[in-house]
């Protein structure tokens, strides 16, 4: 807003600025009551009660200031958090950006109609005053909408963030055999998320083999294929063993196209045998049960793995 | 020079095996010091396998690697297999940004081959 000094004031102005506020809070109820009270439920009664004098108070203290064009002034500052914290509150619980920006125009006609009835003046003819109060609320507008945005893209960003990791679920299907399947595109940012998960994961359950599944990738450019080799890379780097499996012929194509470095890479058709590759290089043979009944556990498979096999002796 | 100064401890762990802790002090730049003092303390040793501990190692660049792969050509010569093993994730996602090719190092999760 222009600067307090270089404005020429009203007389209207001066009558706004110099006038009572006391008993606005009430006619600042209403607006609050029919956008976010009753059937709404974003607010009880008692917080609009609480909000409405609230606002009364920020809103005398900002006419009251020494400058209250000012956007800078603490008592703007402090006008402004309120509505932020406001939009905040409501759209926490529920509410419509649209209810907020209803309720923020109706508290506008309400507080110079407020204003014109405890003094008795006539502030509802008065240009500047219109023109006053007009860019104030303008301003607050800005302030509700930045914070709506805000929380959007915080929500947007939350929800990247847990599709990411329910998209790549690590899980350890045997002890000392991790399986991740590679659904979608393989973008830098969940390349990263991938390998911070995968490879702590390695070093925290002492992982042999890691099999990672392709059956549900995307297509393969050069920069995709570029993450997968990497992942393979930070694998081997750990000092487990990385078998690729689900490779469909088209992924298997462009890998050859792009004259990629598969040497040491372990393939496999299918992610079962990518599993049974994975068990014998641990030392573990899954086997049928005899019959289908249960038996005894040796009958369940053989050769299991060094610490399996301890464990049941303990 | 000894292996304080040269900035790693040796330690046999059985009879056929020992490892090497690196320490700050070890420069990558200058390999041929420390692998010379690295193999006159294996020797005596008489073990197949050496580990080479990188649980402590935050960046392996190019000149580590390039001394990380001189070792253990000579250690080959002297008919000691080296193993590196504990590499940390963050040092392992940092070294896969940049290889473009796998390296000729043998890398293991820890000290069971």
């Amino acid at each position: 807003m222009t600067p307090y000094h270089s404005r020429h004031l009203t007389e209207r102005l001066r009558q706004l600025f110099g006038g009572r506020f006391d008993g606005l809070a009430q006619h600042l109820e209403e607006p609050a009551r029919v956008h976010f009270g009753g059937g709404n439920n974003l607010l009880d009664e008692e917080e609009i009660g609480d909000l409405s004098l609230e606002l009364q108070h920020l809103i005398a203290a900002q006419f009251g200031s020494a400058d209250p064009f000012s956007c800078d002034s603490p008592e703007h500052e402090a006008l402004q958090s309120f509505f932020i914290n406001l939009a905040r509150r409501v759209l926490a619980r529920g509410g419509e950006i649209e209810s907020l920006v209803r309720y923020t125009q109706t508290v506008q006609h309400k507080l110079i109609a407020g204003m014109e009835q405890i003094n008795e003046i006539d502030f509802t003819r008065s240009r500047s005053v219109l023109a006053f109060v007009s860019t104030l609320f303008t301003e607050l507008l800005l302030s509700i909408f930045r914070a709506y945005l805000g929380q959007k893209e915080s929500t947007i960003q939350a929800q990247e963030e847990e599709l990411r990791e329910t998209s790549t679920p690590i899980t350890e299907i045997w002890k000392g055999v991790l399986t991740l399947p590679i659904i979608g595109t393989l973008d830098s940012n969940r390349t990263l998320v991938v390998m911070d998960s995968l490879l702590n994961r390695i070093a925290q359950q002492h992982t042999q083999v890691v099999v990672m599944d392709l059956t549900g990738a995307g297509s393969v450019d050069s920069l995709v294929a570029h993450h997968l080799i990497q992942m393979v890379r930070a694998v081997q780097l750990m000092g487990a063993e990385a078998v690729l499996t689900g490779i469909r012929p088209e992924i298997a194509r462009s890998l050859t196209h792009l004259e990629l470095d598969l040497g040491g890479v372990r393939t496999r058709a299918s992610l079962a045998d990518g599993l049974k590759d994975a068990f014998r290089h641990i030392g573990v043979e899954v086997v049928p049960l005899r019959g289908g009944a249960r038996h005894g556990r040796e009958d369940r498979y053989r050769g299991r793995g060094r610490d399996e096999r301890a464990d049941d002796e303990r | 020079m000894d292996r304080a100064t040269l900035g790693f401890r040796l330690t046999q762990i059985a009879a056929d095996s020992a490892r090497l802790e690196p320490g700050h002090g070890i420069q990558p730049s200058d390999p041929g010091p420390v692998i010379e003092a690295v193999l006159r303390e294996l020797q005596p040793l008489h073990i197949d396998l050496l580990y080479y501990d990188l649980e402590r190692v935050e960046i392996i660049d190019p000149p580590y690697l390039s001394f990380l792969t001189q070792l253990q050509g000579s250690c080959r010569v002297i008919g000691v297999r080296m193993v590196c093993v504990h590499m940390q994730p963050s040092t392992a996602f940092a070294l896969a940004s940049w290889l473009d090719r796998p390296p000729s190092i043998e890398f293991a999760g820890g000290m069971w081959i």
